[in-house]
């Protein structure tokens, strides 16, 4: 499992990082700070189709994304 | 679904606000514009010193206070800042060149193309190679690196300065400059313009409106979302104006702007280029910067010390046409930003260095 720290950068560059690891990943972990980021993530996945799983830790989201349902 | 519906409605909801602003007294085709208010304020507190351009527009304070109160409310509000901010007050300042010899945002672009005004339909162009251009470096790994937690007061700042500013309009505005002709003389009354701003604010926060994104998102991730925000926007805009005869198709004689294509066409380049780079447009950094990051406040100063310069030197463009002074600024700023850009995106990685 791929692990992308997509904390603290600007707009788009957490979904770009998530864009670009899932050509070669099945199953990634995306940790955020941003709800923002959190959003677009979630929306992109699940339009993906992928299996989507978010837990909140302080003050970071923890993305969890799975090609497998 | 629910988000097909949404952006558009808010899309439209922009359009009639802002030309509600323009009934109340705003300038034609300038219920909002980001730059150009950015602008005023800066002649209002003595910046520059051009006359016609010198006005508090409470529309800028509203969306301060706005983003800051319902970002507070809904616990979005966060005091982060250092990722490059030096760099994106250069950025910042390099945007308000473009949008100065253009004359407007991209909102004030949108809201051009609504009145009928072709000119914009070439900056519009400009715009969007601008911003091919960012996803480019995007796409080639460009980035500003991280923010961080910083001190909480980082965030009240900016809030603060323009609750002294709000103050200032109301209670001493004998310290400030006012136009007496020209577009800074013309203007909605305050309660209006605050409210409505209070409003974009709101919405703002809400929806991450972004009239950058629209087009940069379509390319990059196949999300027309905020697309179809920035079309309902000018469509809306159209119907609006066609009713109320604000309407008029052309390219000449058009309000706070000039014909000259090339220079409409560079000016929102520049504009879109450095929108990207900076991860999103003039509106979308207000709304930023009232949310708590501290790197947008200063990309905010950077806009607005952008207008001070290109207005002391020259450099803005008026009805009459684009200056020399203008064109030289633009070539400087442009191989300014393009350094950066490439020394972002291309030399900073060494061997194993991550963002």
């Amino acid at each position: 499992m791929k692990t992308i720290d997509a904390c603290g950068v600007s707009c788009p560059e957490p979904l770009l990082m998530l864009q670009n690891a899932l050509k070669t990943e099945k199953e990634i972990l995306l940790l955020t700070d941003s709800k923002n980021a959190l959003d677009n993530c979630e929306k992109y996945a699940k339009k993906k189709g992928l299996s989507v799983n978010t837990t909140t830790d302080a003050d970071k989201y923890k993305m969890h994304i799975s090609v497998a349902k | 679904m629910a988000e097909k519906i949404k952006m558009p409605l808010i899309g439209g909801l922009v359009a009639v606000i802002s030309i509600a602003l323009v009934l109340l007294g705003n300038p034609p085709n300038m219920g909002f514009c980001i730059a150009c208010f950015l602008r005023d304020i800066a002649g209002a507190v003595g910046l520059h010193h051009a006359a016609p351009v010198q006005y508090v527009r409470p529309e800028i304070i509203g969306i301060i206070f706005g983003a800051f109160i319902f970002s507070l409310a809904n616990k979005e509000f966060a005091s982060k800042g250092g990722s490059a901010p030096v760099t994106r007050f250069v950025l910042g300042f390099a945007l308000m060149i473009g949008a100065l010899i253009f004359l407007g945002c991209p909102l004030r672009m949108a809201l051009r193309i609504a009145g009928g005004d072709l000119n914009a339909v070439v900056g519009l162009f400009g715009f969007a190679a601008g911003i091919l251009g960012g996803v480019f470096f995007l796409n080639k790994g460009y980035t500003l690196k991280r923010t961080y937690g910083v001190s909480k007061t980082d965030g009240f700042v900016l809030p603060a300065g323009a609750f002294i500013l709000l103050w200032l309009l109301l209670l001493v505005p004998s310290v400030l400059f006012f136009s007496t002709e020209g577009p800074g003389s013309m203007h909605a009354p305050i309660l209006a313009a605050l409210i409505a701003g209070l409003i974009m604010g709101v919405i703002g926060v809400i929806t991450r409106l972004c009239f950058v994104a629209g087009i940069r998102d379509s390319i990059l991730f196949k999300n027309f979302s905020m697309m179809s925000a920035f079309i309902a926007l000018i469509a809306v805009g159209i119907i609006g104006n066609l009713m109320l005869g604000g309407f008029h198709l052309g390219f000449e004689n058009q309000p706070v702007a000039h014909t000259d294509g090339l220079w409409n066409f560079l000016g929102m380049m520049l504009v879109g280029l450095c929108a990207v780079l900076l991860g999103g447009c003039p509106f979308r950094q207000l709304i930023l910067a009232g949310s708590g990051s501290s790197d947008s406040v200063v990309t905010v100063f950077g806009m607005i010390a952008g207008a001070a310069f290109a207005h002391n030197f020259k450099m803005a463009s008026s009805a009459a046409g684009v200056t020399t002074n203008g064109k030289i600024g633009f070539a400087i700023a442009f191989i300014i930003v393009v350094l950066i850009a490439v020394y972002n995106t291309f030399i900073k990685r060494k061997a194993g260095e991550s963002i």
